[in-house]
């Protein structure tokens, strides 16, 4: 939809190609660490194999017909391949205001540079194994979309798309995934990177869209480990990322317990959501490394459909530890 | 409420301090920009819901410490705990029990020792109040006579007294002190009771008495506070040891007349009132205070042990004779020393003179005087002292000049008497002689009642008419229990059997005047045997007419009457002396009878000192005068003392209170002369307070993980 911004992308300023190189650089080392030792085949196209014969219709593209066995038969016989092995994958990178937290601590990042970074080494991984990648940034709408290329120059696009990200606006998560069907129509793989900080059911139901379509959909949640610990003593004034009128001045020591019961409800709801739509999920925090992350994934990949994504899903997180003191 | 300390009072401004945390921590406040917003606003919305009571209650808790710690400091007092009308200057009496068991030593210090200094403590404490001492044993005495305000004073009359004054009387005491402090001028009106409160004294005491004094206490204007101080007279750590205790005395002997050269003998009582039985308890007798005899017995444990012991005296007068318990290893746990030596004055006397009146005495012939000198003076030899020295003689040898040799006349038998015999009579009988009258057949009633009885009130009864009994069925004495003490010898036949008696003629005795509401004779033997043995006096003697009649027959009649005249004593006989109308001279108890008879009238005779007499000087102080003193109670010898639970019920039943020190008296006092000090309660409130303090913020903290 946003094609204007796809096929002419901003410049980037000087800033943006320091993190663009940076961004690059991560997104190679965590893959080639990941991939090294791996057998990689020099065969274009090794996969385009005979399937079956079946009837010509009106229609069929004349240049499928097997002439041989024209000659042979005297029949009109189109030949059938295999359906090409290529992953055609979205990543879908949420940008709302909330992604933007980070926490206090030092070296801290926010969920989202987190996810700037987890989204450029999935492109990465994905177009090293010959996969067509894309990559859409979103908030209340889809703001801006790299559509899916297994060229390796495509990355580049895909860094800046990432590098010029910023979070911002509120979070409506399901109406922008709505808008991101159009992306990946075919059958294919759909990745989200976001913090889910919307209602759970119509972020399930605009998922369910593209299992409808066949894709597989991964949800990479992304926690701060603030916002599962609730480590605040002193009397603090929480002021919303997304709306800047909101803000509330509270004793977090007596708020504490209710708000992690919040958290809790809401990731339980949330995971058993995605078990239910065979929607894989990922929790993470932003001080995991990126590498385990993607070991995890493609862990799964490798074995995991057979399992089944409910089964990675139901995997209990250890993200929170319950008996931390507050800070 | 007061406070004694106001000013430290100002320390409860602290309680600011933790106000202005909580309230600095309010307006300072860290900033996060936040993205989970709607887990906060849901959290938001249950803590709405939820009572923030657990905050607001630390708040307030750490508000309190130093509220608390600063009230603690200020030291205030509870006035609403104080008496109505106990402030101001008191008037403060101090019993002290000087009985002889305030001479138990706790220590090196005795109990009434420990009470002198008590009450000077208290005059040292209470200089503005106006003292006055009484001491409580025996009877209450003034010790100060009056009322001071100088402690010296009372240090220095206190200084001298001495556990010496007999038996605790407790009530007469609570009652003097009452009086005393009514008198007193100043508001607030203390009694203070120190004392041993034996069992044995206090416990025979009942609730009448006790609601009595009770109501003394508050009949006044202002109410008497009453305080039971008790002495640590038991600091034995063993209680078996703190009553240990040997006491002896000497029994009433009732051998009487004492004559010279005659055996004497006398018997003393050792009881052990301790719970060990004592073996090889040594008893010296002495006389005149030198060593006669020595005896060794075994007291069992709350037992007694008789020993009895003989001597003469050679001389005529008073004689002390003594026993003590002496060398006894027993005597090292002995508490109380004063009850091991009794002392008894015994009068050795002539053999007082009777005069029998007998109108047939003549030489060699049967007169009614007969029996009655034989069994006044049975031996006819010089050898053996006789106990009367009898002589008989016509009424017309009844002149005034005559009679003041004799102790005693008895008309035996006479008909009437001359005009001048009867004047003699009356003037003996008025200046203290005793008269005794037998109405035999040849007595004229009607003159006797006419000129004896009517014109001089000399005869107890009237003689009535002269009855006569059927031979077959005589007249017999009352077999009935005899009230006269120094007549029940005759309870057992071994003195005499009175129902040996008969009795074929006699006067019947009628009352024309009322009679004596106590026989005069029964009256000393009554006080004779009291100041023998007190613990006997339990047992009054009614004020009766019937305790005018000695003797009486069996129909209820009297046989025997006896009244005062003047200062001396008449016996009137409803029958003869001799044989005539009865068996009365040939029986045994005739004999020692007419002895005893005899023996009340002589005592009576005059202001002559009693033949015997039990009444021992001081044990520990020997009165070198001879001197009549109250002997030691047996009561007082018995050490064991009320239970401090009996303590608190005593003192209940008085609308008292029970102290065991001068500190705890002064304590009571301040709190019902000012109010209770409660800083110590607040200090304990503080510290629960911390605790509880501790706990919250804990479940706070917790709560929230």
């Amino acid at each position: 939809m946003d094609e204007k911004a796809v096929s002419n992308p901003p410049l980037l300023t000087a800033q943006d190609r320091d993190a663009l190189a940076q961004l690059q650089l991560l997104a190679h080392g965590v893959v080639e660490g990941l991939t090294a030792g791996r057998h990689r085949s020099p065969h274009k196209g090794a996969s385009v194999e005979f399937k079956e014969h079946r009837q010509y219709v009106r229609g069929d593209e004349i240049r499928s017909i097997d002439w041989k066995l024209f000659g042979k038969t005297d029949r009109l016989y189109i030949r059938q391949y295999e359906d090409e092995t290529n992953l055609r994958s979205m990543i879908l990178l949420d940008q709302s205001g909330s992604m933007a937290y980070r926490s206090a601590k030092p070296a801290a990042i926010s969920k989202h540079q987190f996810g700037v970074r987890l989204a450029a080494c999935l492109a990465t991984l994905l177009i090293a194994q010959q996969d067509s990648v894309g990559v859409a940034t979103l908030d209340t709408d889809l703001q801006a979309v790299v559509p899916p290329r297994s060229r390796p120059n495509h990355l580049q696009a895909i860094y800046e798309l990432l590098v010029r990200s910023t979070p911002s606006n509120e979070t409506s998560l399901s109406q922008a995934l709505k808008q991101a069907t159009p992306q990946l129509k075919r059958r294919g793989v759909l990745f989200l990177i976001s913090d889910c900080f919307d209602d759970v059911n119509a972020i399930l139901n605009s998922l369910r869209y593209f299992r409808h379509t066949g894709s597989e959909v991964i949800v990479f949640q992304v926690w701060d480990r603030d916002e599962l610990e609730f480590p605040f003593r002193n009397r603090t004034e929480f002021r919303s990322l997304e709306r800047v009128s909101q803000q509330r001045l509270v004793d977090p020591l007596s708020l504490r317990k209710a708000y992690l019961q919040r958290v809790a409800e809401f990731r339980q709801s949330f995971s058993q959501g995605c078990a239910k739509e065979r929607i894989e999920l990922f929790e993470c925090t932003t001080d995991q490394s990126y590498a385990e992350l993607l070991k995890a994934y493609m862990a799964h990949r490798g074995g995991g459909r057979r399992r089944g994504a409910a089964r990675l899903a139901a995997r209990p997180l250890d993200l929170v530890a319950d008996n931390k003191e507050p800070r | 409420m007061s406070f004694l300390n106001i000013l430290l009072l100002g320390g409860a401004a602290a309680f600011l301090a933790p106000l202005a945390i909580h309230l600095l921590n309010r307006s300072r406040f860290q900033a996060v920009d936040w993205g989970a917003m709607h887990f906060l606003e849901a959290a938001l919305q249950v803590n709405a819901r939820r009572p923030q009571w657990e905050s607001w209650l630390l708040l307030l808790l750490r508000c309190l410490i130093p509220i608390l710690f600063a009230m603690g400091l200020a030291r205030p007092v509870l006035t609403q705990l104080q008496v109505s009308g106990a402030d101001g200057e008191q008037s403060l009496v101090v019993l002290l029990d000087n009985s002889v068991s305030m001479g138990v030593a706790n220590g090196e210090v005795t109990a009434l020792r420990s009470a002198v200094e008590a009450t000077t403590g208290l005059a040292q404490r209470y200089r503005a109040a106006e003292f006055s001492v009484w001491s409580t044993g025996d009877q209450p005495r003034d010790v100060l006579n009056g009322t001071t305000f100088d402690p010296v004073r009372i240090e220095r009359e206190l200084a001298g007294l001495e556990a010496n004054a007999g038996t605790e009387a407790a009530v007469a005491g609570l009652l003097a002190g009452i009086e005393q402090l009514g008198k007193m001028s100043n508001p607030s009106k203390q009694l203070v009771f120190m004392s041993d409160f034996q069992a044995s004294q206090w416990s025979s005491l009942g609730d009448a008495q006790w609601s009595g004094i009770k109501q003394r206490l508050s009949a006044g204007p202002v109410p008497i506070q009453l305080s039971l101080l008790r002495l640590p007279l038991t600091a034995a750590a063993d209680p078996t040891a703190s009553t240990q205790n040997l006491a002896i005395r000497i029994l009433p002997n009732d051998n009487w007349p004492v004559l010279p050269n005659e055996s004497y003998r006398t018997e003393g009582l050792v009881t052990n009132y301790g719970s060990i039985a004592q073996d090889g308890v040594r008893v010296a007798f002495r006389v005149a205070q030198r060593d006669m005899a020595s005896r060794t017995l075994s007291v069992p444990a709350g037992g007694t042990a008789q020993v009895s012991f003989a001597c003469e005296f050679s001389s005529l007068g008073q004689h002390r004779i003594e026993m003590e318990l002496i060398n006894n290893e027993q005597l090292a746990t002995d508490r109380l020393a004063a009850d091991n030596r009794y002392q008894q004055v015994v009068s050795v006397i002539a053999p007082p003179k009777i005069l029998l009146i007998d109108e047939l005495a003549e030489p060699g012939s049967q007169a009614s005087s007969d029996y009655l000198s034989m069994a006044l003076a049975p031996f006819k030899s010089s050898a053996v002292g006789n106990p009367f020295q009898v002589e008989v003689a016509r009424s017309a040898q009844l002149r005034p000049d005559k009679l003041q040799a004799y102790a005693a006349i008895v008309l035996t038998d006479v008909t009437r008497l001359e005009d001048e015999a009867v004047a003699a009579v009356l003037d003996f009988v008025r200046s203290g002689g005793g008269l005794m009258i037998f109405a035999g057949p040849r007595l004229d009633a009607d003159w006797y009642n006419a000129k004896l009885h009517d014109e001089h009130p000399l005869l107890p009864m009237q003689f009535s008419s002269r009855q006569m009994a059927k031979p077959a069925e005589p007249m017999k004495l009352a077999n009935e229990r005899i009230q006269v003490p120094w007549l029940t010898i005759f309870h057992s036949s071994a003195a005499g059997d009175l129902a040996s008696l008969e009795f074929s003629e006699w006067y019947e005795l009628v009352a024309a005047k009322p009679l004596m509401r106590e026989s005069l004779a029964s009256e000393r033997i009554a006080s004779f045997e009291q100041s023998a043995a007190p613990h006997a006096a339990a047992e009054p003697m009614a004020a009766s007419d019937e305790l005018n009649r000695l003797l009486q027959f069996s129909n209820g009649m009297p046989w025997l009457v006896a009244s005062r005249f003047g200062n001396g004593r008449v016996v009137q006989c409803a029958t003869s002396c001799s044989e005539d109308g009865s068996n009365l001279p040939l029986q045994p108890v005739y004999l020692p009878l007419m002895q005893r008879l005899l023996a009340q009238l002589a005592v009576g005779s005059g202001d002559a000192i009693p033949s015997v007499t039990t009444s021992p000087p001081a044990a520990d102080r020997p009165q070198s005068d001879g001197a009549l003193t109250t002997p030691i109670d047996p009561r007082e010898s018995d050490l064991r003392l009320i239970s401090d639970a009996e303590l608190k019920l005593l003192a209940e039943q008085l609308g008292a209170t029970a102290v065991d020190s001068v500190d705890q008296f002064v304590e009571q006092e301040q709190v019902r002369s000012q109010g209770q000090e409660v800083w110590r309660w607040l200090i304990a409130a503080l510290l629960a307070i911390l605790f509880g303090e501790l706990l919250l913020g804990q479940k706070i903290t917790r709560g929230s993980s």
